[in-house]
């Protein structure tokens, strides 16, 4: 597939949580010609069956992204804004941004009081939420008639290829491991694998994983695999809590059900495809942590696909780290189809 | 449209030769009188059709924007740089910028706020601490493609939006430069001289040269952007200017007093002729005013500048309106002879 243009394209429909609807036709019609079945859920959640026979596994990778609520709309004109999701107020200031209001979209800019008019104590502080807010350049009047209070506000950003191999733009998080499932989906067309896949675009999980909660109570899988994004090494990164841009991690802990990660381990090794052992002690902060607790349990494992700059406009990573993910997933998914019989998971 | 074509030219302090080639290929088929200085601003004549000895009324407008310049290259192939012309650290974070001549695309970006410790989540980050990242795996892929001393600019695109509003770069004083090409295009009873400077970001430079340019003038006026304050809820006098509500004229900013009978006279015009004005609230910001009052002889000067929200960041905005307010009152005060 052409990453480029799919990462291009998919990071510029609007998908905050909760407000999915933006994004996830796209992902249907990219799945529609790999899956035997596309389905949407009531939370949003787009759901892409491949195969109907085997263990069934549920491979999750969430389509939303952070952004930000309209909370007021001032005298003045301009909007007060709260977040929806992990933002960091230090990316804000002078970040392009559209806000999703009922006739349209509209283009604004985040402002801030000027660097001029602050005292030198103030220079050295960032922007809380409270300093900033979004002009979208329009009268008062003109901007009460348009933006409503709720009004959805999703960051607007570029996203181009860097040099070696790398692509950077917004929402890569958790985009990019969607682009992931579609070249498993890819893979799995040319391969005889006896499994019951379904790719699940889930929803929400900026604000807690609802989407693949529900998805993995609906689906109730034999196992499931989530695909997200995990630290790259970058400035300031510490030493173990980031890993090297060029390969996927294969999480590891509690969270990560041992026989899986052993599967996916052997697969990777087996079929040469670079890989970093991520230990995490306790939470994943993905959907795995929330999908092994559905139901009675379901044995969840996590591949990360490592950028720089989480959370920001400018997430980068390596366009080959997405197809290695992909290759793995399938691969590792005809593995464990072909042992099921013999699979212990204790 | 010009206006855009020449926000979106790249022309760092030091490096305005894109910016330059264009005004020249305007300039040169509107003014009588063309020139280049030993410091690279433009000089450019246009004669009145008044009698000699004829009025001459001079103008300034810097091609410079503010930008970056690599200064070292790092071992992991993440690039240092320092700011050329005054930047708020904090509106480079999480933003995209072109790399010298070439235009190798990068992205500043900052530590994940997953990963920030409380103390570093209200720090802010400084231009010492954060880097362009062009995707080079270390310092010899980086130094494949760029070079320290390049120059970097914003990239940022121009973005029509609200009610006759603009976002884009550099509109700091683009904006300007385009009100002179304007005034170029017509003829007026007096003698008009437009200095199009270098180096306006870094202190004045390119005006000081060009002061030599414009000695003999009865007067000079500097178009200019300057810092509009007056979103969220900020009170009336530290407004500076509003957008929307005129082009703005300065009584003092930081670099220099104005004549108080150009200003009265320009305010007059303004009136009379219904040109939509504002007076700029707030003393701040330094242009070329300062150099051009006092090295060219004493001359008198005043400063039209247009509202700029979010000056000196990849995404200045301003309003059509002012913009095109900038060029008539100068147009308007031209009309009747320049004089005051």
């Amino acid at each position: 597939m052409d990453l480029q243009r799919f990462l291009t394209e998919i990071t510029a429909l609007p998908g905050t949580p909760g407000y999915e609807r933006g994004v996830n036709g796209y992902i249907a019609r990219a799945f529609a010609p790999l899956a035997d079945e596309v389905t949407v859920d009531r939370l949003f959640n787009v759901i892409a069956r491949v195969g109907n026979t085997g263990p069934r596994v549920m491979i999750d990778a969430h389509q939303d992204e952070i952004g930000l609520l309209v909370s007021d709309i001032e005298e003045d004109g301009c909007l007060r804004i709260d977040r929806n999701g992990g933002v960091d107020p230090r990316v804000l200031p002078g970040m392009e941004v559209m806000v999703q209001a009922k006739g349209g979209a509209l283009f604004g800019v985040v402002g801030a009081k000027p660097p001029h008019l602050l005292t030198a104590k103030d220079r050295n502080k960032t922007y809380e939420m409270a300093d900033l807010y979004v002009d979208i350049g329009f009268s008062p009047e003109k901007a009460r008639s348009l933006v409503r209070v709720g009004d959805t506000v999703v960051f607007r950003a570029k996203a181009r290829e860097l040099a070696g191999g790398c692509f950077a733009g917004k929402t890569m998080d958790d985009r990019a491991s969607v682009a992931a499932m579609l070249v498993a989906a890819e893979e799995l067309r040319g391969m005889k694998v006896d499994s019951t896949v379904y790719f699940v675009s889930s929803t929400q999980e900026e604000i807690g994983g609802k989407g693949s909660k529900v998805a993995a109570d609906a689906i109730n899988p034999d196992y499931a695999i989530a695909i997200d994004v995990t630290h790259a090494e970058g400035p300031g990164t510490g030493k173990w809590e980031a890993f090297p841009m060029d390969k996927l991690t294969i999480a590891f802990g509690p969270a990560v059900h041992p026989a899986l990660f052993q599967k996916a381990e052997e697969c990777a090794k087996k079929h040469r495809i670079p890989y970093e052992k991520e230990v995490l002690p306790r939470y994943t902060g993905t959907d795995t942590d929330i999908i092994r607790n559905v139901r009675d349990g379901i044995p969840s494992m996590l591949l990360s696909i490592p950028l720089r700059y989480m959370h920001t406009t400018v997430e980068t990573l390596k366009l080959d780290v997405i197809r290695d993910t992909g290759r793995l997933l399938a691969l590792l998914i005809a593995d464990i189809a072909r042992d099921w019989e013999d699979m212990r998971w204790y | 449209m010009v206006l855009k074509e020449l926000c979106l030219l790249r022309g760092v302090s030091g490096a305005e030769g894109p910016v330059r080639d264009f005004i020249l290929e305007k300039v040169r088929k509107t003014a009588d009188e063309v020139r280049v200085d030993r410091m690279g601003n433009v000089i450019a004549t246009k004669r009145g059709t008044d009698a000699e000895p004829r009025r001459r009324v001079a103008f300034a407008a810097h091609m410079d924007e503010v930008g970056l310049i690599v200064i070292g290259i790092n071992d992991n192939g993440l690039l240092s740089y320092a700011p050329v012309g005054h930047i708020d650290s904090r509106v480079m974070v999480s933003k995209w910028v072109l790399v010298g001549e070439k235009a190798v695309p990068g992205v500043i970006g900052a530590k994940a706020i997953h990963l920030q410790t409380e103390e570093e989540y209200g720090r802010v980050l400084d231009h010492d601490s954060l880097y362009i990242d062009i995707g080079a795996k270390d310092k010899a892929a980086a130094e494949a493609l760029v070079s320290p001393g390049d120059y970097v600019t914003f990239d940022s695109e121009w973005v029509e939006y609200g009610d006759g509003m603009v976002k884009t770069k550099a509109l700091d004083d683009r904006v300007g430069c385009m009100s002179m090409l304007s005034l170029l295009e017509e003829r007026y009873p007096c003698d008009v001289t437009c200095v199009f400077t270098v180096q306006e970001e870094v202190g004045m430079w390119g005006a000081k040269a060009a002061a030599q340019a414009v000695r003999g003038a009865d007067c000079a006026i500097i178009f200019e952007g300057t810092a509009a304050n007056d979103l969220g809820c900020v009170e009336p006098h530290k407004q500076v200017c509003c957008v929307g509500k005129g082009a703005a004229v300065s009584v003092k900013d930081v670099s220099s007093i104005g004549s108080r009978a150009l200003f009265d006279a320009l305010m007059r015009t303004a009136k009379e002729d219904g040109v939509r004005c504002q007076i700029k609230r707030y003393v701040s910001g330094s242009n070329d005013a300062g150099p051009i009052q006092v090295l060219a002889g004493p001359m008198p000067t005043c400063v039209i500048s247009v509202p700029c929200r979010y000056i000196h960041s990849p995404s200045s905005a301003a309003c059509f309106a002012d913009i095109e307010a900038q060029f008539m009152l100068a147009h308007r005060f031209l009309m009747r002879g320049g004089k005051f």
